[in-house]
C-alpha cells in the first residue's frame, strides 16, 4: 500500500504548491480558468484546504481526514475534465497548471487523470494507503517530494510552453 | 511488500516520469529546430550569407585578396594548400592569404608568396560552415563572396568562379 501512498502524497504536494502559486499570483489562474481574481483566489484557498489535509492524511493516517482524499480525487477529476474540454476545443493557451506557462495538452490531462485515479483508489482503501511509520516514512516522503517535482515539470516538458 | 522492493518500484516510477519528460523535451527541441530551418528558408537566409558584405578591417590590404580558410585538423585542407600556393602566379595583383584558427602545419608556412596567419577570433567572426573555404575580399576588407572547396584539383576553377562572383 505504501506504493499507492507516494503518488497520492505527491499529488497533495502538487496541490499545495499550486495553491501557494495561485494565491501569490492569481491573475495567471484567472486568465487560464476564465474567471475573476476573486474566484482565482478562492480556488487557490480550496487547493490549499484540500492539499494540506490530504498530505497529513497520507503521512499520519488520520481516519478523520479521509474526506480530504475524496476532495483531492474530485478536484483532480474536475481539473482533468476542464483541461480535456479546452483541449477538445483546440485551446492551446495556458493550462493554469503552474507558473511555468504550460499550454493545454495531453501531458497535463494525463497527469490529472492518473493522480485522480490514484487518489480515488487510496480513498477507497484508506487508511491502508497511509504511509507506514518510522524511518521508512521519511524515505517515502522524500520520494513523494521528488515525484511531485517531476510531475510539476511534466506538463511543460510534454506539452510545451505557451507561445 | 518489503521497503526495499517498494523503493525500487518507486524509483522506477520516477525514472518513467523522467523519461516521459525527456522525450517531451526532445520532441519540442526537434520541432523548434524544424521551425528555425523553415524560418531561415522562408527568409532566404543561409548562415554564410551573413559574412558576405561585412567589412573585416583585419583582412584589409593593398588590392583585393583571396583568402583560404583552413583547419589543421581537416584532411582536405592539407590537399588544397599545395595547389593554392601556385595561384598567385595566375593572378598578379591579387593578395593570396591563408587563415587558420589554430597553429598552421609547418609546410603551410613555407610558401613565400602567400601570407599565412593564425587568428581564431577572426575565423570565429567569419562563421563559415565549411573548411576549407575561399573568400574573395576587397582591399578595404569587405567580404565579396565565399565558397567551399569541394576538391583540391578544382581549386583553380573555384578561385576563378569566386573572382567572378559579386556579393553573393
Amino acid at each position: 500500500m505504501m506504493l499507492l501512498g507516494v503518488p497520492v502524497l505527491a499529488a497533495a504536494f502538487l496541490l499545495v504548491e499550486a495553491g501557494l502559486e495561485h494565491l501569490r499570483e492569481p491573475k495567471y489562474l484567472a486568465r487560464a480558468a476564465g474567471t475573476g481574481l476573486a474566484t482565482a483566489r478562492a480556488i487557490a484557498v480550496v487547493e490549499l484546504l484540500i492539499g494540506a489535509p490530504s498530505a497529513a492524511a497520507v503521512i499520519f493516517g488520520f481516519a478523520e481526514l479521509r474526506w480530504a482524499l475524496a476532495a483531492q480525487t474530485a478536484i483532480y477529476l474536475a481539473f482533468a475534465a476542464h483541461l480535456w474540454w479546452r483541449h477538445h476545443r483546440g485551446d492551446q493557451s495556458d493550462c493554469g497548471c503552474n507558473r511555468m506557462g504550460t499550454q493545454v495538452g495531453p501531458g497535463g490531462i494525463a497527469r490529472a487523470v492518473v493522480l485522480s485515479v490514484a487518489t480515488l483508489v487510496a480513498t477507497a482503501l484508506y487508511p491502508a494507503a497511509a504511509l507506514p511509520g518510522g524511518g521508512v516514512a521519511v524515505l517515502l516522503v522524500g520520494c513523494a517530494l521528488v515525484l511531485a517535482f517531476l510531475l510539476y515539470t511534466l506538463p511543460a516538458a510534454v506539452d510545451g510552453r505557451v507561445a | 511488500m518489503s521497503v526495499l522492493a517498494a523503493m525500487v518500484t518507486l524509483a522506477w516510477g520516477c525514472l518513467a516520469v523522467l523519461t516521459l519528460a525527456m522525450a517531451g523535451m526532445l520532441r519540442q527541441l526537434r520541432e523548434l529546430q524544424t521551425e528555425v530551418v523553415a524560418l531561415r528558408a522562408d527568409q532566404g537566409m543561409k548562415p554564410w550569407r551573413a559574412t558576405v558584405g561585412r567589412r573585416m578591417p583585419q583582412l584589409a590590404g593593398t588590392g583585393p585578396a583571396v583568402l583560404l580558410v583552413l583547419d589543421p585538423g581537416c584532411g582536405l585542407c592539407d590537399e588544397v594548400h599545395q595547389p593554392f600556393t601556385r595561384l598567385p602566379v595566375e593572378y598578379p595583383g591579387i593578395r593570396f592569404e591563408v587563415l587558420s584558427p589554430r597553429a598552421l602545419r609547418r609546410h603551410w608556412t613555407e610558401a613565400a608568396n602567400i601570407r599565412s596567419r593564425v587568428d581564431a577570433a577572426l575565423v570565429a567572426e567569419l562563421d563559415l560552415p565549411w573548411a576549407p573555404a575561399l573568400l574573395h575580399v576587397a582591399d578595404d576588407g569587405t567580404v565579396l563572396a565565399t565558397q567551399p572547396v569541394a576538391a583540391a584539383q578544382q581549386i583553380s576553377q573555384h578561385v576563378a568562379g569566386l573572382m567572378n562572383t559579386a556579393m553573393v
